[in-house]
């Protein structure tokens, strides 16, 4: 079972990310649950999606705690969060920033991934282009999977853009 | 709240449980749908008024100014013979209590979803099973879910056993920790749905200007508790009503959930008796611990009204150590599913060690670790599970 948690500030489509994660990795002939951090979320302050992911029945409804990977939608919020603590060793996080970061024992890989939000969508919005690099590092469902899933949450306009724009970043991601 | 923009019926698709339970909800296509906002429970309605928008379910929405409001436009519109949708959470099935009785009293089916949730004070608004304890008494059905896709199923069931056993049900999921999770579920179609349930036609509570009837008027010492004792009977004979629903939902639709009163998978003399979204873990644990030396069996209790005490009884005959895990507490004594237990125990002269946990209360962290606690002290010392820092405190310890 692969389990993720993604965080990123209200409005930047966290929810949104976990739920496509979900629809993408069950395309891709997975059992997914997704859920979002319980509670009141507001616009800018911190949000957290989890997602887990597994070729067999999910028998399990706890919190995540011991993440498989992260996917950052900001940086700066690296800060407050305790990697270390949230993820077992091996792990893999995702980070859409220009800095390096590195963890002990986790694999960490950054992309500037704002750039590219803003290239094709006009806006610094990231949560799609996440996905599709989890897709290529996990290998846990395909880029098609993902498009196709795109179409399901978003009205086409948006879809076209963000398919086109993910077609796109895979080759620099 | 985002999600998939169009649903597909007779198809598996990742859904909100919130979701799964408004697309059933329409796929009984209720006659009248009477809804107050109230955290986690919300997202259900929006998506119920949404479809009613769109066109997608036809169906008169009352929105109202107050959950008493609400079960009140729910109990005229099925005092009219008519099929009937609420949903509410917490404080908001609180406020409903008085109206609730009602409608069971004067034996009106109606179906309402919960997404249960802490009560108050202090104020919160994260799951447990506190806000249908505080209902328990109110001579409602009470359905436990622990997934989307059954949450679904349960919504359908639910209308053939209300209207069967003239009795309304609660389908309840807990707030947050199953309203909120999107899973893979199975979306009906609306012909099988409706071949299953039927049209609702009433005999004894309607609207006929050609018939007119006085409904809910006085019962006095004469009456009253022969009313009370035919309410009895009808949560009796519930039962079998539930039993036989759900045999007849696995002929139409393949899936069931135990035999629809409780779950159990295997048998083993150390038991855990549990309700709600927690059993999935604990079903997780049951195959962990197989063959070890603390191997033991999972049952789930989904109709908590009427209570399945014989084929509770009949699932513990060889149990020698029972742990009961509640999400409630009856202050002043112990956890209610507990004292429900114990009950059926002590009445059937059974004597087995037992013992209570009481977790997760508004919204607090069930981790497996806690759940492993509970495995190794089946049949032991009851307690408060991660609570003050991360301790389990016993019974006794709490003066």
């Amino acid at each position: 079972m692969i389990e993720v948690i993604i965080h990123g500030r209200g409005g930047q489509g966290v929810l949104t990310a976990s739920q496509l994660l979900a629809l993408s990795a069950f395309e891709g002939g997975n059992e997914v649950q997704a859920f979002p951090s319980f509670g009141a979320e507001r616009r800018g302050g911190p949000v957290h999606g989890y997602c887990r992911i597994d070729k067999k029945e999910i028998s399990m409804r706890t919190p995540i705690n011991k993440a498989d990977f992260v996917l950052m939608f900001d940086e700066k919020m690296l800060k407050t969060i305790d990697i270390i603590k949230e993820t077992i060793p091996g792990s893999t996080i995702i980070i859409n920033g220009r800095k390096k970061h590195f963890f002990e024992e986790r694999k960490t890989i950054t992309y500037d991934l704002n750039s590219i939000g803003i290239r094709y969508l006009g806006k610094p919005i990231v949560n799609t282009l996440i996905i599709a690099a989890f897709a290529k590092i996990s290998k846990s469902f395909e880029i098609q999977d993902l498009i196709k899933s795109l179409y399901k949450l978003f009205p086409k306009e948006i879809a076209d853009k963000n398919s086109k724009m993910i077609k796109e970043a895979m080759k620099v991601l | 709240m985002v999600g998939i923009k169009k649903v597909e019926y007779g198809k598996k698709q990742v859904l909100s449980t919130s979701d799964a339970i408004a697309y059933a909800v329409r796929l009984c296509e209720p006659k009248v749908t009477a809804v107050y906002p109230i955290t986690p429970q919300t997202w259900i309605a929006e998506k119920i008024t949404e479809l009613i928008n769109n066109g997608e379910m036809d169906s008169e929405l009352i929105l109202v100014e107050s959950e008493h409001s609400s079960c009140s436009a729910i109990l005229g519109a099925a005092a009219t013979g008519v099929r009937t949708f609420s949903a509410t959470s917490s404080q908001g099935l609180a406020l409903m209590n008085e109206v609730l009785h009602v409608l069971s009293g004067m034996r009106l089916p109606s179906v309402f979803a919960i997404a249960s949730r802490a009560l108050s004070s202090p104020i919160n608004i994260w799951a447990d099973h506190s806000d249908m304890m505080n209902s328990r008494d109110t001579s409602w059905i009470q359905l436990f879910c622990e997934s989307a896709q059954e949450a679904h199923d349960t919504i359908i069931q639910a209308y053939k056993i209300s209207e069967k056993a003239l009795l309304p049900v609660f389908v309840v999921v807990d707030g947050y920790t199953l309203s909120h999770v999107y899973e893979p579920v199975f979306i009906e179609t609306k012909q099988k749905v409706k071949s299953f349930i039927g049209d609702y036609k009433p005999t004894h509570a309607y609207l006929d200007p050609k018939k007119p009837m006085t409904q809910g008027p006085i019962g006095y010492p004469s009456e009253y508790m022969d009313f009370k004792l035919e309410q009895q009977r009808a949560m009796n004979k519930a039962l079998n009503v539930i039993k036989e629903t759900n045999r007849k939902f696995k002929i139409k639709f393949g899936r069931s959930y135990g035999n629809g009163l409780i779950d159990e998978r295997v048998r083993s003399k150390r038991v855990i008796i549990a309700m709600g979204s927690m059993c999935t873990t604990l079903r997780g644990l049951e195959k962990k611990y197989k063959k070890t030396k603390y191997e033991f069996s999972l049952i789930k209790i989904k109709s908590f009204r009427p209570f399945p005490k014989k084929e509770l009884l009949r699932a513990l005959s060889n149990a020698t150590d029972i742990a009961v895990i509640d999400r409630a507490m009856s202050y002043g004594n112990a956890g209610p599913l507990f004292i429900e237990v114990s009950s059926a125990l002590g009445e059937a002269g059974y004597r087995k060690r037992i013992n209570n946990f009481i977790v997760g209360l508004g919204g607090r962290e069930a981790r497996i670790k806690d759940f492993e606690f509970i495995i190794k002290n089946i049949g032991r010392e009851s307690y408060w599970i991660n609570v003050n820092g991360g301790k389990n405190i016993s019974f006794s310890a709490v003066i």
